[in-house]
């Protein structure tokens, strides 16, 4: 702005002055005396500023902390140098940021050693947020000079997806690992699950002597349970925008990321190595792996989630098996589009078990556009559209879990794993 | 912003009392200029604003042709106050109450003292009856272009970004585990 007001009086005076030449008129000349003062006082007064020294902190409430959670923000400004006739310190805005309370914008004369203070509560939204810098303004009182420029206060912020605790998910893959877990291993060993009898050996527990069928048959068999082990899981979300075909396409994102989160902390918690892929807009990918401090990993690469559309990662089938085990759990969290259940059915003969969670669009759609006659004629034909895509799922062996979104999740789920069962 | 306005209205009155004109066509058309700066100030567009300076030095050249001399300094040097006031009020939109008020107030004896000394200087030079010669003007107008984008350039250098000294601290929240 201060170069524009500078370049209008400029532009003025010249003018003025060849006005008065071509028009060979005293008087018009004349005009371009106030002009020219107005400049040249504003000029020199503004040439008495010298370059401002600022330094700046930033304070947070929190550094970690879950969507929906208050955060507090505040920023002290410092003049190391002469006084500064006005300063605007701004901080943000943030996309998605809603502000409860205070100002992101702080604007006063900063005199030589004096601060300038801003400080706002805000509920951030899901991301993580370097808060590297704020913007500053120095300008002269008339506006004639104007420095902009940025000041480094880094203050990094992670806002995590806030996750709901899931129960009763069972997971069955080809493979598992050596360590114990929850995974039902498709062999016959120590467990709950009962997995068959076979004939007594010695060193067996004696305990698990089946003694009806000892009874029966004359012969001293044993129990045998379902060996419940560690597995690995690879929980897929997907970015694609094409997947995400409804307005605030970014909420229902928010949905899936939630269920992803979920996802994850269910796993991690049973004892599985679980990585995480983010697949549509870049391969992003998380080496399987287990614990807190992993799951923290976990979520840190969720919360940076976004929508996104490349050519490479447009389908499905071009999933890249070699980050996946041969053998071990996947679990897709997708509003799915038509096609990809070819490619989760190819996926599944190759050898993975596939689990899929659907954040159902035509749910979270409805809820925004309300109801109609053409609203419900629309909405029951994707019904019926997704409801064909569902039946190729089940028949390639993948029973997926619609989620309607305005609901939570664990109740939907943990009644879907039942039925599964 | 007020004293914007009224100062902008009362340029407008004294650049018109010097042209003379009817009201229908040329006064209404002359309501261009004050309805540029308001709708500058409302909309808080700097371009608008200085669009209805431009049209107002317009309205000012036209009086001064009519020899109007006085009204089309007094025109011309009230429209450089209100434009000053007007282009603080734009920066100050996000301002506290309290700064916009201190702000206002220290720019306010700068901005009118620079107003003044225009008229008084303007005026000087019309009771001055100095004969000079066309090209004498000419190079005295290409002189002080170059002197004043000299000033600009050397302000310009003076104020080029180059970042800042920064401290930032965390928060004192427990660590990420």
């Amino acid at each position: 702005m201060g170069g524009r007001k500078t370049t209008a009086e400029l532009s003025l005076l010249f003018l003025l002055l060849v006005l008065g030449l071509g028009l060979r008129h005293p008087g018009v000349v004349l005009l371009a005396v106030p002009v020219a003062v107005h400049l040249t006082f504003g000029l020199f007064l503004s040439y008495a500023e010298r370059h401002p020294r600022l330094r700046a902190a930033r304070t947070v409430s929190a550094d970690r902390l879950l969507e929906g959670d208050p955060l507090r923000i505040e920023v002290v400004l410092e003049n190391m140098g002469l006084a500064l006739e006005a300063v605007t310190v701004e901080d943000g805005p943030y996309p998605g940021w809603e502000v409860l309370d205070g100002a992101e914008t702080a604007i006063g004369p900063l005199p030589a050693g004096g601060r300038l203070a801003l400080g706002y509560t805000a509920r951030p939204r899901r991301g993580l947020y370097p808060l590297s810098s704020i913007r500053v303004q120095v300008r002269d009182l008339l506006g004639y000079v104007l420095w902009e420029g940025g000041v480094a206060c880094p203050a990094p912020v992670a806002v995590l997806p806030r996750c709901e605790r899931l129960t009763g998910v069972a997971i069955a893959p080809r493979r598992t690992l050596v360590a114990a877990g929850t995974a039902r291993a498709r062999r016959g060993g120590t467990g709950t699950e009962f997995f068959g009898a076979r004939e007594y050996l010695p060193g067996d527990d004696v305990r698990r002597i089946n003694w009806k069928a000892y009874a029966r048959l004359g012969e001293v068999v044993i129990n045998q349970f379902e060996e419940e082990r560690a597995a690995d899981v690879a929980v897929v979300l997907d970015v694609r925008a094409d997947a995400y075909p409804v307005p605030n396409a970014v909420d229902l994102l928010d949905h899936a990321v939630r269920a992803a989160g979920a996802l994850c902390q269910f796993f991690l918690s049973q004892g599985h190595r679980v990585g995480l892929l983010l697949y549509g807009r870049y391969l992003d990918w998380v080496f399987p792996g287990y614990g807190r401090r992993h799951g923290e990993r976990l979520l840190r690469e969720l919360a940076r989630a976004e929508l996104g559309t490349t050519e490479v990662f447009s389908e499905l089938g071009h999933l890249p098996t070699r980050l996946l085990r041969v053998g071990s759990q996947v679990v897709l969290v997708s509003p799915l589009v038509p096609g990809d259940e070819d490619d989760l059915g190819r996926l599944q003969a190759r050898g993975y078990r596939v689990m899929a969670l659907v954040p159902d669009p035509l749910a979270f759609e409805q809820a925004q556009v309300g109801e109609g006659p053409e609203t419900e004629l629309a909405g029951r034909i994707l019904a019926l559209e997704r409801w064909v895509m569902w039946q190729k799922l089940v028949s390639a062996g993948i029973r997926p879990l619609v989620w309607d979104v305005r609901c939570p999740l664990a109740p939907q789920a943990k009644a879907h794993w039942r039925r599964a069962r | 912003m007020i004293l914007a306005v009224v100062g902008y209205l009362a340029a407008f009155a004294c650049a018109w009392s010097g042209l003379g004109w009817e009201i229908w066509p040329w006064g209404m058309v002359s309501l261009a200029a004050p309805t540029a700066w308001l709708v500058g100030l409302r909309a808080r567009k700097v371009g608008l604003l200085a669009f209805g300076l431009y049209l107002l030095a317009a309205l000012a050249v036209g009086a001064a042709v009519e020899g109007e001399l006085l009204p089309a300094l007094g025109a011309m040097a009230i429209a450089l106050w209100s434009w000053d006031l007007g282009i603080l009020a734009v920066q100050l939109r996000r301002a506290d109450a309290e700064a916009r008020r201190r702000l206002m107030r220290t720019a306010l004896p700068r901005s009118s003292a620079a107003a003044a000394a225009g008229v008084a200087l303007g005026v000087a030079f019309a009771w001055l009856r100095l004969p000079i010669p066309f090209w004498g003007l000419a190079g005295l107008m290409v002189a002080a272009w170059v002197g004043v984008a000299a000033l600009i350039r050397s302000a310009r250098r003076l104020y080029a970004p180059s970042g800042g000294e920064a401290s930032g601290n965390r928060s004192s929240s427990s660590p990420t585990r």
